[in-house]
């Protein structure tokens, strides 16, 4: 196939258009200015080192471990029934009332 | 630079770094995320304009094209970002619109030689412009130029007129 020529190519060239600029970019660079720091609560990263967030993540495993283990928190026991003696002698007194006179 | 500063070039030079970026890595959203820390590498010392070295517009087209180049590299998208003989397969021109063939073809140029056409063609850079921008020689750049449009001229000639090219699709 015959290759195009300069002015061809040119023309063809000239077919391929670019979008414009999208609105979402106004928002990216120009529109974070007025709310930063909520902006970044919602949407910000930080980066943390590999050696501090793997100590970080081991401290918590140790914490969530032995932690647990030592604290003694746990479901209350059933109360002891030692010392408890059933009443031998019973002796009911009533004691009215003076309304009950009148 | 001050954030209102930043606001003003912006404004009148978005469409540019965007279209660029938008050729240069053929995606929409790569074109976002490279003009987005083109621009907010101007608030930091990142980039600094030197207005004796150029026009904003030439200084922005620059920082873009080192940033889609360190994005092409940490993605390992091409073997090696030299200059290499890289022949373009011809365009189907049944398939697709004349506009979409033609992203094709200039997308599948090596990366030296499709920056240096898309300034060129795209951007309107004269050949020092480029040879500055993209920090080569002249005869470099005009090597990869010309190797750039003989690629194309092959890789489009389905699309001569008189190979039956879809008119329709042109004329939108």
């Amino acid at each position: 196939m015959q290759p195009l020529n300069d002015e061809e190519l040119t023309k063809v060239l000239s077919e391929w258009r670019a979008p414009r600029a999208p609105a979402t970019l106004d928002a990216r660079v120009v529109g974070g200015s007025g709310f930063g720091w909520w902006r970044w609560m919602v949407r910000g990263r930080i980066q943390v080192p590999v050696p501090l967030a793997a100590m970080a993540l081991l401290a918590l495993l140790v914490w969530g471990t032995v932690g647990h283990k030592n604290s003694g928190v746990g479901p209350d026991p059933m109360p002891s029934l030692q010392g408890f003696h059933l009443v031998e002698d019973l002796q009911p007194r009533i004691i009215r009332g003076s309304y009950e006179n009148n | 630079m001050k954030r209102s500063e930043l606001s003003a070039v912006f404004k009148e030079h978005k469409d540019a770094v965007y279209g660029f970026a938008y050729r240069m890595t053929g995606s929409a959203f790569d074109a976002e995320e490279v003009c987005q820390d083109c621009f907010l590498a101007l608030l930091g010392d990142a980039a600094t304009f030197d207005p004796r070295r150029g026009t904003w517009r030439c200084f922005l087209i620059g920082v873009t094209r080192n940033l889609v180049l360190k994005r092409w590299r940490s993605e390992g998208r091409f073997d090696t970002i030299e200059d290499h003989e890289g022949l373009v397969e011809p365009v189907d021109p049944s398939s697709r619109e004349t506009s979409e063939l033609v992203a094709q073809a200039v997308g599948a140029l090596p990366p030296l030689q499709r920056e240096a056409l898309i300034l060129a063609e795209y951007e309107g850079f004269t050949l020092k412009e480029i040879a500055e921008t993209v920090e080569a020689e002249v005869g470099t750049v005009k090597a990869r130029l010309h190797r750039a449009r003989q690629n194309l001229r092959h890789a489009l000639a389905p699309l001569a007129p008189t190979a039956g090219v879809k008119q329709h699709a042109t004329t939108q």
